[in-house]
């Protein structure tokens, strides 16, 4: 993809979103809707002399976007990740979160990044449980195993 | 997938309950998490983590409790998590009266009601003041209240956010005396001071405790005090009753846990919560932060709460403030 | 005040203080550092352990705390570009570039003495000029703040760099993003969507970090860099070739101390703006404007002497009227309070001794981080860099995790996170200069707010808005920097037209 289609894009996303603020923005009762729309008016001005001059004079050379099976691995494993810290506990998935996002981006060196995972939970725990008193979201396995007994 | 996950916890936090049904008095059995509904470092927070050592000392058994801030709208998103939490003791609140009960006004949907939750014991009450400048030309009520009465909407009074209880103590005001001011939404209580202070406007609302130290030195006049009695710090604070203004407004900080807790968690909460309110060490901090104390226990807080909120639906019917 | 200032000097340098103090200095960097916990959560869960303390003691420790918070902000924002803070955002903006060149120590140094220098710079005003200072804040009202955050916004065209519509656009986008949330004038909700959590708008801590901290790990996955920084770069000793750290800073530290200080005793605008407009300053005073942003060792040094420049100053409401103006000052204020000591005009005369003797310990700790930072932290936090930069890319996206979700406990603040990364990974791909959407973002809501608190003060009047002399003086500063601003402007397009190129556009394509 050239910089100018890519910025094409930017400009037709930015357009729409102007509009469908813009949409919002009028539904919002009384005089908290005028600063809203006035900003937007700006913004949506601003994205059509975006396009428009995308359009007609971008830049011709390429976009770098290589590796982008690895951005997109690298953005879902993430986003499984934050619902498994939520869900299943903060220690747990981390375990294998940093493991799995290392090795998918390249680093394959087990050792390494075992000794990394361990070092990292030790001083998380003892930072935010121990020192500061922010409890880390609780571990399914363990209140499973205490549920049993 | 999200659902999944959410329906398997619920299957396993029922599993939990399933399983502890049977051997309840081991309340405590894992941290107590008490929700706050505002950042850390507010009155709000501060009250919870100066109490929060002495509950565990009178829950005993090695209770630990860890204070959660859920800060969100005005409280309601700490409110909200509550009310869905595991009914089993081992979430509390910190709640913050009257936006527990103000805050499902005007939504499409309630996120919750109050029966949702357990009334523990109340901790702090805090009236709300009308004050001014001390070199302000309303020197009393009846000054202000004539400028308002001459001039409608003109006078400017200061509270924090609009819909707060600061702001519905200026509505319950306006609804009792007839009058109406022009209401000039502040940033928190101390943009409240700031703005009276400075001269930006006429005169302003806020709660008696952040007001102690000005008027003891002469900065700032409390016309009305919105109590029931001239509080005992400032006996020569008039109060709105004995000018006239049958006008009793304040904040109400108690300990809340969503419901129906089994018995005897719910009976030794509140003996703990009670137990700490009467403990010298614990009223000897607290009045040193100038955390203005008021015990009720579950059944007359919850009074209290049904009570006004009759008068916020009449409030809110006449003159919706959103 | 000498005979109190001595006594006060004397009663805060006993063993046991200089101890709290150093210890707090201490766990300050540490508090700065970790992305979720900050200065007023620190303080906040202190403040119970120190009931039994000595006062001094107590507030030796909070002292430490909140100066060395404000290097340890620093950290992240240079070796990681993950800002702990909003006031680290500028401090991103040539820190992290002067990390990727191999120089994080050097930039890490810079970060510690300009944060101590701003920081005793603001001590020295606080012990000083506390109450005439004060004076000022009285006189902010909303007219005055309103045009205070317009002079803040109109440095945006400071930033906009090469493409103006690009900067506007992301102006722009910042501003509306700040209106998210109830509207604190009328309650009416907007862009929330239904959803209660985004009633406060939304959490600029929050948006931040997505925008600078996970758009960055995506942009290193995508890289897939196998090797970390090797131990020689970090090593300090390779600095002496560079001569002293902060040779030919005087004018850059004098700037933007100033800058931190007068926004520091203003309610209400605080810290993170005051680093992004010393940050502002700075780039609009160099001769060299277009190294900004890649590793000028400048930049840092403007934002982290601006961003701890304001740290002293943002107590002088709160103690000598008893009004914070922020959370810190507010949580500070609860902790005098702890100890029987209602701060206002009356602590002066009361306990002379504890109020100056906790300027002095906000001075010492500001002495003690430049001693403490430089040496030891420093050395040991730019170790990190040696993991290869795949490696930090997990690391990172689990601290941010875990730092945001143990703020709120809210898992779409998380989502908010990812989002915002997104954004701004494809902001940067497609050259979208971030700073006008940060400025935008947090003063956009403070321009709109104090407009029209301002106006319903006046029923509608807008010659309120001039009314008074430090509006005046504000409406004149704004003017003279757009005209500035504008003729620049006029004349870089003037000399284009010379050069035989017609428009901006063409001369996008060329470079």
């Amino acid at each position: 993809m050239t910089f100018r289609s890519a910025e094409v894009m930017a400009g037709l996303v930015l357009v729409a979103f102007s509009v469908f603020a813009w949409r919002e923005a009028v539904a919002i009762r009384g005089a908290a809707a005028f600063f809203p729309m006035a900003i937007i008016a700006a913004l949506g001005f601003f994205s059509l002399v975006y396009l428009v001059r995308s359009v007609l004079a971008g830049r011709q050379t390429e976009t770098v976007f290589e590796r982008w099976r690895i951005f997109v691995a690298a953005l879902v494993i993430s986003l499984i990740y934050i619902n498994a810290v939520v869900h299943v506990g903060y220690i747990t998935s981390t375990v294998f979160f940093i493991p799995v996002l290392a090795w998918v981006i390249g680093f394959r060196r087990p050792a390494y990044i075992a000794l990394t995972t361990l070092i990292y939970l030790v001083c998380v725990y003892f930072m935010f449980e121990v020192v500061f008193r922010r409890p880390l979201p609780s571990e399914m396995l363990l209140e499973f195993i205490r549920s049993i007994r | 997938m999200h659902m999944k996950f959410t329906t398997a916890l619920c299957a396993m936090a029922v599993a939990t309950v399933g399983t502890t049904a049977s051997a309840q008095s081991n309340f405590p059995s894992r941290t107590i998490e008490v929700l706050v509904g505002f950042a850390a470092g507010g009155p709000v927070d501060t009250a919870t983590r100066t109490i929060a050592p002495f509950l565990e000392k009178h829950l005993g058994d090695g209770a630990s409790i860890a204070v959660i801030n859920r800060p969100g709208a005005a409280g309601a998103v700490a409110s909200i998590a509550t009310s869905r939490a595991n009914p089993d003791g081992h979430t509390l609140m910190m709640l913050s009266y009257p936006a527990l009960v103000t805050a499902p006004f005007g939504q499409d949907e309630a996120p919750y009601s109050l029966d949702d939750f357990e009334f523990l014991g109340n901790v702090t009450s805090d009236p709300h003041n009308f004050f001014v400048a001390a070199d302000s030309p309303y020197d009393s009520l009846d000054a202000l209240m004539e400028a308002a009465r001459e001039n409608p909407g003109e006078v400017t009074v200061a509270a924090a956010g609009v819909g707060g209880a600061a702001h519905l103590a200026l509505m319950v005001f306006e609804g009792e005396t007839g009058l109406s001011f022009n209401y000039i939404p502040a940033d928190g209580g101390a943009g409240t001071l700031t703005q009276v202070l400075g001269g930006h406007v006429d005169a302003g609302i806020t709660t008696l405790s952040a007001l102690i130290p000005y008027v003891e030195e002469e900065q700032m006049r409390i016309i009305a005090s919105f109590a029931m009695d001239r509080p005992a710090a400032l006996p020569d604070a008039p109060t709105a009753r004995e000018q006239g203004v049958d006008v009793l407004w304040g904040a109400l900080r108690g300990i809340a846990a969503p419901g129906p807790l089994p018995d005897d968690v719910r009976d030794k909460i509140a003996a703990a919560v009670e137990a700490t309110m009467n403990d010298p060490e614990f009223i000897a901090i607290a009045e040193r932060q100038g955390i203005p104390l008021f015990y009720a226990d579950g059944a007359t807080f919850k009074e209290i709460v049904d009570t006004d909120l009759s008068r916020l639906n009449a409030l809110w019917e006449s003159s919706p403030w959103q | 005040m000498l005979t109190a200032l001595t006594d006060a000097f004397f009663a805060v340098m006993t063993l046991g203080n200089l101890a709290a103090m150093i210890t707090g200095t201490i766990a300050g960097i540490i508090i700065g550092a970790l992305p979720g916990i900050n200065v007023t959560v620190g303080i906040a869960i202190l403040i119970p352990l120190t009931f039994g303390m000595e006062p001094l003691f107590a507030l030796g420790l909070i002292a430490g705390i909140f100066n060395g918070a404000s290097y340890g902000n620093a950290i992240p924002a240079i070796l990681l570009n993950v800002p702990g803070t909003p006031a680290a955002v500028a401090t991103t903006f040539d820190g992290y570039p002067m990390a990727q060149k191999g120089r994080s120590a050097h930039a890490l140094r810079i970060a510690c003495y300009a944060s101590a220098l701003g920081a005793i710079a603001s001590a020295i005003a606080l012990i000083l000029i506390a109450p005439p200072l004060a004076k000022v804040t009285l006189l902010f009202g909303p007219a005055e703040y309103f045009w205070l955050a317009m002079l803040g916004l109109s440095s945006i065209a400071v930033l906009l760099g090469s493409d103006p519509v690009k900067g506007l656009i992301a102006a722009c986008f910042g501003m509306l993003l700040a209106t998210v949330g109830m509207d604190q004038i009328t309650g009416a909700m907007r862009f929330h969507f239904g959803y209660w959590e985004l009633a406060d708008g939304l959490p600029t801590v929050v948006v931040l970090t997505g925008l600078f901290a996970f758009s960055r790990v995506l942009m290193m996955a995508q890289e897939g860099k196998m090797t970390g920084v090797s131990g020689e770069a970090l090593r300090l000793s390779r600095d002496k070739d560079e001569g002293p750290i902060l040779k030919g800073m005087l004018p850059t530290l004098t700037r933007s101390g100033v800058i931190g200080i007068i926004v520091g005793i203003l309610p209400g605008v605080g810290g993170n703006a005051a680093a992004l407009l010393a940050y502002n300053e700075e780039k609009r005073a160099a001769k060299d404007p277009e190294t900004f942003g890649k590793g000028n060792p400048r930049g840092v040094a403007a934002a982290e002497c601006g961003n701890s420049a304001d740290n002293s100053s943002s107590l002088i409401p709160m103690l000598t009227l008893g009004i914070p103006g922020n959370a810190i000052a507010a949580i500070i204020m609860g902790a005098l309070l702890v100890h029987g000591l209602v701060p206002g005009p009356q602590l002066f005369r009361e306990e002379p001794v504890i109020v100056y003797g906790f300027m002095i310990q906000m001075l010492f700790t500001a002495a003690i981080l430049f001693v403490l930072g430089g040496m030891v932290a420093t050395r040991l936090f730019a170790q990190v860099l040696r993991l290869p930069s795949v490696v930090l890319v997990p690391l990172i996206v689990s601290l941010m995790t875990i730092g945001i979700y143990t703020t709120t406990y809210e898992i779409m603040h998380l989502y908010m996170a990812v989002g915002f990364g997104l954004v701004g990974y494809f902001m940067i791909k497609l050259d979208f200069p971030v700073a006008p959407f940060v400025l935008g973002l947090i003063l956009g809501g403070v321009a709109e707010f104090n407009l029209r608190v301002a106006l319903r003060i006046a029923r509608g009047d807008w010659t309120y808005l001039f009314q008074n002399v430090v509006s005046k003086i504000l409406v004149a500063l704004l003017a003279l920097i757009i005209l500035a601003a504008l003729s620049r402007f006029i004349r870089d397009l003037r000399r284009r037209l010379r050069d035989g190129r017609t428009t901006l556009v063409e001369r996008e394509t060329m470079e």
